[in-house]
């Protein structure tokens, strides 16, 4: 059996190359409960990658590979994983909103929560507001992640914002928003519960809500 | 000299002061406004990459509206080229959105390609790049002939539009400050080659190679930024250069120091050792890499900053460079003209003593709602009468 805490560390360390041994070694016996505990051992990793970055040590560029490396890891793991195992933290409904097109700081957040163990529905990128809201009505989530990083992305969180809640769903949903342009004067007036242009911190908020 | 010339004059006079970080009559305000514009003038992005008319009539409107003593460049990209050389990097999301350029498009060079990049940078990119972001780059000749003889027409008469631009503000006294751009050669290996994803694996992955590739790219970037200050018509000042940087803030210190800082500080240097300010955009927040900028040549050339404590900026920066920036476009869109004119004071305060200050926004406004124009103009004509020097 693989030494959890040498893969805790590993993907905490971002080291590759321990991590890819591991898993082709618990993938090589075929054990299903070994694959769990694999991918339990890597999102405590991936909570040390948070705290890292929190302190200061980490920056974007590796919270960005360390989101290549889980979801590598995933996609090796998930043959040997059987569907729905693992208990979820909450749901959210997540995307970059309509007119703008980056995904990275989205991406950062996916992977973290994903760690943090929520269920992530993302939408991707330039999603109108009437999917954000169709989605919201089909799944009914616990949060809403919108991001963007251009200035114009705050006219969409508004109008997304907003058309949840003439759909009704302002009260059963929070909303956080994310990206490069957000802060306290622009969160009040896009009706947004919460903002952060971190995303450790956004995992702790939305933690908050969901605990 | 007529009262225009003089105004123009004055104008050049006050920026180019307080970029030798003395103190003018008073501080100075760049309008540091980009597509933002084009929409002022009533017409879309889109529309002014097509008609440069356009943009040179959105940036008289500006000129003639907006207090300020310079705007920093025209705002409309060559369409023409891009169409010409078949490029398909660059979106428009809808016909009002701003165009983007999307980091998929960026990942154009494989990861095995480095060590033919970094023997011969500039022949890589003619042979491999080109012909891969330009779908009429990699047709066989004539048809590819055909396409560059055309790209490089329209992108001849991209350069003599934008002098003409020039030109026309210049005669109702209103200066431009940018001649070109350049970028960092890690910013351009990640923005149009690898894409930014791309290289943050790479800096795990093959860092050897990556650092070997941003040394080797330098000269060439260092080539393209003396290319435009040499086209630029000769001025009684130094030409500028904007140098938006993107990574930086997004490295750890110790990647920051072995990729970013080195090529960082040897371009600077030769600029300023050739009497060119160049000035960097200093995307996010820098205050970890204050100690470093110290180091840079003094009085030679002007950080825009986009976050930052004013304070600790001016204590640790007065003394090297001119300090633009701050002001937060965000406010200028949601906050009451009230609320815009307390923050510039509050900028002013700190930043203003003494000289080296220009103002201007944390970020150049781009979409249409970036900022209600009552609040800009506001803002400016306070800044002008509160920022006069007894």
């Amino acid at each position: 059996m693989v030494d959890l805490k040498v893969l805790t560390q590993a993907m905490s360390d971002l080291d590759e190359d321990v991590l890819n041994k591991a898993i082709d070694e618990v993938l090589s016996k075929d054990d299903n409960a070994a694959a769990q505990e694999v991918v339990k051992a890597c999102q405590q990793g991936m909570t040390l990658v948070g705290e890292r970055y929190d302190s200061g040590e980490y920056f974007i560029g590796d919270l960005v590979f360390a989101g290549e490396v889980l979801q590598s890891v995933m996609d090796k793991l998930k043959p040997a994983l059987s569907a729905g195992s693992s208990a979820k933290g909450g749901k959210i409904v997540l995307a970059t909103v309509f007119g703008d097109l980056h995904d990275i700081g989205k991406n950062i957040f996916r992977s973290m929560v994903e760690a943090a163990n929520f269920e992530v529905i993302d939408l991707g990128i330039n999603v109108p507001v009437s999917q954000i809201v169709d989605k919201v009505k089909e799944v009914n989530p616990d949060i809403v992640g919108l991001s963007g990083v251009l200035t114009l992305a705050l006219d969409s969180m508004k109008e997304t914002v907003n058309a949840l809640n003439e759909a009704g769903f302002r009260s059963s949903v929070k909303v956080i928003i994310g990206g490069v342009p957000v802060n306290e004067v622009v969160c009040k007036s896009i009706g947004a519960d919460a903002f952060s242009t971190n995303a450790a911190e956004g995992v702790k908020i939305c933690q908050g809500w969901v605990g | 000299m007529s009262e225009v010339m003089n105004t123009y004059q004055e104008r050049l006079d006050r920026v180019f002061k307080t970029l030798r970080l003395e103190q003018a009559d008073r501080v100075p305000v760049l309008g540091t406004y980009g597509t933002w514009g084009a929409y002022y003038g009533g017409y879309t992005d889109s529309e002014t990459n097509w008609d440069m008319d356009k943009c040179g009539k959105a940036m008289l409107k500006m000129a003639n509206d907006i207090p300020m003593d310079m705007l920093h460049q025209p705002f409309a990209r060559p369409g023409g080229v891009y169409q010409a050389l078949g490029s398909k990097a660059f979106h428009y999301l809808s016909d009002s959105n701003i165009v983007q350029y999307s980091d998929e498009s960026a990942q154009i060079m494989k990861d095995d390609e480095y060590p033919e990049f970094s023997k011969d940078p500039f022949r890589f990119l003619v042979e491999k790049v080109l012909p891969r972001k330009y779908a009429e780059l990699a047709k066989d000749s004539p048809m590819r002939d055909l396409a560059f003889a055309k790209g490089a027409m329209k992108f001849g008469m991209f350069g003599a539009q934008k002098g003409a631009i020039k030109g026309s503000l210049a005669a109702q006294g209103m200066p431009v400050l940018f001649d070109g751009i350049i970028l960092h050669p890690m910013d351009w290996i990640a923005d149009f080659f690898r894409g930014i994803k791309g290289v943050f694996g790479d800096i795990r992955r093959r860092p050897a190679e990556l650092s070997e590739a941003i040394q080797a790219f330098t000269p060439l970037v260092i080539r393209l930024g003396m290319g435009q200050v040499h086209m630029a018509p000769p001025s009684p000042n130094p030409k500028a250069l904007l140098l938006p940087l993107h990574l930086p803030t997004m490295l750890k210190v110790a990647d920051f120091d072995k990729y970013y800082w080195p090529s960082f500080k040897m371009i600077m240097e030769f600029f300023a050792a050739h009497n060119v300010y160049v000035i960097p955009f200093y995307e996010g927040d820098w205050s970890r890499f204050y100690n470093h900028l110290q180091e840079l040549p003094a009085k030679k050339t002007m950080g825009w900053f986009e976050h930052g404590d004013p304070k600790e900026m001016k204590q640790k920066l007065q003394d090297t460079m001119c300090i633009i920036g701050l002001f937060p476009a965000t406010l200028l869109q949601y906050g009451t003209k009230e609320e815009c004119i307390a923050k510039a004071k509050e900028l002013l305060d700190n930043l203003a003593p003494g000289g080296g200050y220009i103002f201007g926004t944390d970020k150049e406004l781009i979409a249409p709602q970036d900022a209600k124009a009552e609040n800009v103009i506001a803002v400016n004509k306070f800044v002008m009468e509160y920022g006069i020097y007894k």
